[in-house]
């Protein structure tokens, strides 16, 4: 039987796709002034076509008073630490960022989801550079990555939201699907503001999606924004109808989201370097230094946290580096403080008191009783904690005995 | 001593004599045939050395040498032949000489794959060779994909895994993909029907990225005994192969015993139930001291012989020394079982077919088949299981009342003489097809002239690009939609998700217990329905259908219970059609639909009829191929009405049984309606039909064989000890004089 009628007939079978809009239509040439309409120049390179737009804003309408990226840029080299996740490498200029968000035909990871537009800004003098760059069909990807990667010199400073598990790797996939066609891709470097704002905002935002952080932190709110959940619908309009109008809405929002990053980078930094606005995040900043292995920058920050009355939480955080790298005798007292204190960390607290009376002060007596009281406070810690207790409880009573021989 | 129990030997014996043994036959032990080494890297004939091997059987240098000479190879040889050699070798000989090769070994299931990654792992041990090889399944650590995807030179995976994680994402494989030179295929049988039609497909899918990214592997399979290995081969990857079925591994001695349970009613034609009878033979070679295992068709028999070998042997050995194994058990379940049957805390095993995958139990000495397993292939894979080593083995096949059990009773050597049976797919069947056409735009455009299953793209890509899911742009068809098709479509059942079963006895402590395929789920898992888990009964409390969830509670009751379907069916076109002198056999599109009914409460001890109650399911609709025959009215007008109708259904339910022992698929894949009056003629007709949408071949061979069934079907009703039909042949035995009817209507359709 002939393919297609059997394929109507078996149609209440056959899965279909989420439904969507109108039907297609024949598909015309590239329509130049609709483009130069959109702010649009049509590019014609032997491999196909690409579709470029770029706009230059002052510098200013992303930085603040105070808040300048030669400002940020010099602190940064100021303060004396190897390495964080938002300081920029030595020797690199403002200029060297590289601004990054893309839109995709879909959230899948596989090789069926295409970019369909990159958004880059860049620095130049006091000016904001945006460049766009749109694939006008999917037969045109070769000269949209070419054309991409002649524009752009250096990836190694690249600013995105999301970018590290999001935009890099589906750039990677599409260049894996192309790579005979283009040039390797450089080096690449990463600011991914995404993971700032997690560390920062995640306890007073409801989400750390860009435009929730842009309201709420950067108090900058958009009007007539077209969702980025919608760009994929708007790109296959434009595909079925060959008419570029539908995707205006999707370059104001990608412009617009490179934009905040500009501001967003400013406002970390300047978050992180001053210590945070609020205790919280205060804390989240010294916890980030941490990690970071920067412990004198952490130890100081939770220091003054704890002089600003912060809470055991900080006390902790300061007891835990005195210990490992100042002084055991200093963490101590922090550690007799939240074990008489109503915290979370009290068991901790009575594990390290128990061992600090029994290997450094030979008082097994008391080491004994911090014990009991720790395993009293496990009662609902995983079995493999209790056990632990018991065994130094039953080590602590044999060195007691053995201290004070009966008879 | 006077009362010293039998050993294995003195049982053979015994059995020998019994009466009811209607057949016995003795394989002879076979010598083994050796062939010498071939040239291998001197690293591998180390490692040979190491493991004692100072010669091949001759289907392994066979396959070795084909494997050289660029063939593809399918080896067909019994379980413990050494097959895996067969594909370990050339595959270490060719990363020996090019350290980029690459290997990928598909496996039906998880558990295979684990079991041939650690004999693997011996080899490349014993050899000293760097060779990666891993398994990359759904419980892969997120740590170590990426190590394989860039160096593994042994990837060993499932359909399923290569299906939704591996083709969507092949640009994170690029490294397998460019040097991809052998794809193996192991236990190459088990891919026949809906499971088999979308493996075919994952495999062109497959070979259209390898020949992307430059490679052209070759394929290496292993398959159990059935009749068409070479063409399942073919048809599955759609190129040639060469057959290598020269097995050279030795054998013990085998004697296969065929139990017919003694006639309790002679006008009825009753015979003893074959799980009594089994159950006794079971208890006799345990206490031979001889390790056990039991086939049961269903869960439902499973469970009932479990319980029952369980309470009588816990005594003596201990409650876990019989044990019992089926699909819906979760995967730990299982595990504990296969480790006690090789350390042999496990005396017994009573098993669905799900123990028919060759994964070695170890040592079993006799093996017992609750009735015929349906086909000759099943039948040898189940009785493999018994001395797969080369010590003298027994195999009991215990008869049931069914037609085709009987029939085999009464000519063993339609099993022990003719070739097993054909392993059909159909790759192109428009669902399935279209399912993978749509992952394979995902993965890569279609170019306009390209061809997916030797359909034009055009004829594919025109309906979807109507739904808006690929663009066609300079003579390309690109994806273009947000969705991920892959997770859409599953390889396993006709049904998209299984149902879940959840045991809620315990208040607060609901368990996962099993899950079971949506069609099985509208007979076995309705509302009140007795569903039985390790000889336990539960009680379906709840079926939630737009979850998929069923919650169930533990229940103990005298009953267990047994669904009716109600069926619709009508023709929608006839693409081929046969005129005969009384009958006209068509075959092409129908639909059918489908409801359950009634559920009714059987007594467990005599399968009596104790009750019934309604079924609130929705009604499934099938788009299907079937085959039908339209008879003429002279049988009606010869016979009435009433004895016609009576005539007509005891042919369809013969036709039910050999149509789907022809097609080596199960009877639930191939269902069966009779009309005294089609809607399409106006006839008497009965419709034979494959139970999944669009059809997988089934229905079209009973088409192109239907002189030969028919004509077992009269035998099979002749030869039949009954006097007026039984559950044996007709189905029933209620009507004086049917079975004679049936005999001489079926004489004047058989010219």
């Amino acid at each position: 039987m002939n393919f297609k009628k059997k394929l109507a007939r078996m149609k209440p079978h056959l899965q279909t796709e989420t439904a969507q809009t109108e039907p297609p239509t024949n598909h015309q040439p590239l329509e130049t002034k609709q483009w130069r309409d959109l702010q649009c120049s049509v590019i014609e390179t032997d491999q196909g076509t690409v579709i470029h737009r770029q706009n230059t804003y002052p510098l200013q309408v992303a930085e603040r008073e105070t808040l300048s990226f030669s400002h940020v840029f010099s602190n940064w080299s100021n303060l004396s630490v190897h390495q964080h996740p938002l300081k920029p490498k030595d020797h690199t200029e403002p200029s060297d960022l590289l601004f990054l968000d893309t839109e995709t035909t879909g959230l899948s990871h596989g090789a069926g989801n295409m970019i369909f537009m990159i958004g880059t800004g860049r620095i130049v003098g006091n000016q904001m550079v945006i460049d766009q760059y749109l694939l006008p069909g999917p037969e045109n990807e070769v000269a949209f990555y070419n054309y991409f990667l002649k524009q752009v010199h250096h990836l190694d400073a690249l600013v995105t939201y999301n970018g590290k598990a999001f935009d890099w790797p589906q750039v990677r996939m599409r260049h894996t699907m192309l790579r005979h066609e283009l040039p390797r891709l450089p080096e690449f470097g990463h600011f991914d503001l995404l993971h700032a704002a997690r560390r920062l905002f995640k306890h007073q935002l409801p989400s750390c999606q860009l435009s929730v952080v842009e309201e709420e932190i950067l108090q900058m709110g958009r009007e007539e924004d077209t969702p980025g959940y919608l760009a994929p619908m708007y790109y296959q309009d434009y595909l079925q109808t060959a008419d570029p109008t539908h995707l205006a809405g999707v370059f104001e929002h990608n412009e617009q989201d490179i934009k905040s990053l500009f501001t967003l980078y400013l406002e970390l930094s300047d978050r992180v370097l001053g210590g945070g606005k609020t205790l919280d995040e205060a804390f989240e900043v010294a916890r980030w230094w941490k990690q970071q292995g920067e412990w004198r920058l952490a130890l100081h920050q939770f220091t003054s946290l704890v002089d600003k009355g912060y809470g055991n939480e900080a006390v902790v955080e300061r007891a835990r580096l005195l210990r490992k790298h100042v002084n055991e005798e200093e963490s101590v007292k922090l550690y007799e403080q939240v074990y008489t204190a109503a915290s979370v960390h009290k068991i901790e607290a009575a594990r390290v008191l128990s061992m600090w009376y029994e290997h450094k002060k030979k008082q097994y007596d008391e080491a004994l009783r911090v014990a009991y009281q720790g395993l009293l406070w496990c009662e609902y810690e995983p079995a493999k904690e209790k056990a632990a207790w018991e065994h130094r409880i039953h080590r602590l009573k044999g060195k007691c005995e053995h201290r004070h021989p009966l008879g | 001593m006077l009362f010293e129990k039998p050993n294995l030997e003195q049982l053979i014996a015994q059995l020998k004599e019994d009466e009811h043994v209607v057949h016995w036959h003795t394989i002879p032990p076979q010598e083994a045939r050796h062939a010498p080494l071939p040239n291998l890297d001197e690293r591998i004939i180390k490692a040979m050395e190491r493991k004692g091997i100072e010669s091949l059987y001759t289907h392994q240098r066979d396959a070795i040498d084909s494997t050289t000479a660029g063939s593809n190879i399918v080896t067909v040889t019994p379980t413990a032949s050494g097959k895996t050699l067969c594909y370990n070798l050339p595959i270490l000989q060719s990363i020996a000489q090019d350290p980029e090769s690459r290997a990928l070994y598909l496996f039906p299931t998880k558990a295979l794959a684990q079991d041939q990654k650690s004999e693997l792992a011996e080899w490349i041990e014993d050899s000293g060779m760097d060779v990666n090889s891993y398994t990359y399944d759904g419980d892969t650590a997120p740590a170590i994909r990426q190590k394989i995807r860039q160096a593994g030179h042994v990837v060993m995976t499932n359909p399923d895994m290569l299906h939704t994680s591996i083709l969507p994402h092949h640009t994170k494989w690029v490294s397998l993909f460019e040097k991809l030179k052998y794809i193996v295929i192991d236990e190459l049988h088990m891919y026949r029907g809906v499971f088999g039609s979308h493996v075919a497909n994952v495999i062109r899918r497959l070979v259209r990225l390898a020949h992307y990214y430059g490679s052209r592997p070759q394929f290496i399979c292993t398959s159990a005994t059935i009749k068409n290995p070479k063409e399942l081969a073919e048809r599955l990857t759609e190129q040639s192969f060469s057959l290598i079925n020269n097995n050279g591994a030795p054998t013990g001695k085998k004697h296969v015993a065929f139990y017919n349970p003694p006639v309790v009613n002679k006008a009825l034609n009753i015979r003893q139930s074959a799980s009594k009878k089994v159950r006794q033979l079971a208890r006799r070679t345990l206490e031979a001291r001889a390790q056990l295992i039991v086939f049961a068709k269903s869960r439902v028999r499973v469970e009932v012989i479990y319980s029952d070998l369980q309470s009588m042997m816990q005594k003596e050995w201990g409650p876990a020394s019989i044990r019992a194994y089926r699909g819906g058990y979760l995967p730990s379940e299982r595990r504990a079982i296969e480790r006690g049957l090789r350390n042999g805390e496990v005396r017994g095993v009573v098993s669905t077919n799900a123990l028919e995958l060759g994964m070695d139990i170890g040592q079993l000495q006799v093996c017992i088949l609750t009735g015929y397993p349906g086909s000759v292939s099943s039948l040898w894979q189940q009785a493999g299981r018994a001395g797969r080593r080369q010590d003298e083995a027994l195999v009991i096949v215990v008869a049931g009342s069914t037609p085709i059990d009987q029939y085999v009773m009464n000519h063993p050597a339609y099993v022990l003489d003719s070739p097993a049976e054909e392993a059909r797919i159909e790759p192109n069947n428009l669902l399935i097809l279209m399912d993978h056409a749509k992952c394979a735009a995902y993965e890569l455009p279609f170019h306009v002239d390209d061809e997916y299953g030797g359909v034009p793209i055009n004829d594919i890509m025109d309906y979807l690009k109507d739904q808006q899911i690929v663009h066609l742009r300079r003579d390309k068809w690109y994806w273009m939609s947000q969705a991920f098709p892959a997770h859409n479509i599953s390889l396993r059942s006709a049904s998209q998700e299984n149902i879940v079963i959840i045991d809620q006895s315990e208040q607060g402590k609901a368990a996962v217990i099993g899950e079971m395929d949506r069609f099985s789920a509208m007979t076995l898992l309705h509302e009140e329905a007795i569903y039985l888990h390790q000889g336990e009964q539960f009680q379906v409390e709840e079926l939630d259908w737009e979850e998929k969830k069923a919650y169930v509670k533990h229940v103990d009751v005298e009953y267990f219970t047994d669904a009716n379907l109600n069926v619709k069916l009508f023709v929608i076109e006839e693409d081929e059609a046969v005129p005969r002198a009384h009958y006209r056999r068509s075959f092409g599109d129908v639909a059918v639909t489908i409801m359950p009914s009634i559920f009714k409460k059987m007594k467990l001890s005599t399968y009596e009829n104790i009750g019934s109650g309604p079924i609130h399911l929705p009604q499934e609709e099938l788009h299907t191929s079937g085959v039908w025959l339209d008879f003429d009215e002279s049988a009606l007008l010869q016979f009435g009405k009433n004895r016609f109708e009576h005539m007509l259904v005891a042919l369809s339910t013969m036709l039910h049984h050999l149509g789907a022992v022809m097609t080596m698929s199960d009877r639930s894949d191939l269902h069966t309606a009779v009309q005294i009056k089609a809607d399409h003629s106006e006839l008497p007709a009965i419709f034979l039909y494959d139970h999944y949408p669009g059809g997988i071949g089934l229905s079209e061979k009973v088409y192109q064989r239907m002189d030969e069934i028919l004509h077992r079907c009269l035998l099979l009703s002749k030869q039949c000890p009954c006097a007026h039909g039984c559950p044996s042949c007709l189905g029933s035995g209620e009507h004086e004089g049917l079975k004679q009817d049936v005999n001489r209507w079926l004489a004047t359709l058989i010219e």
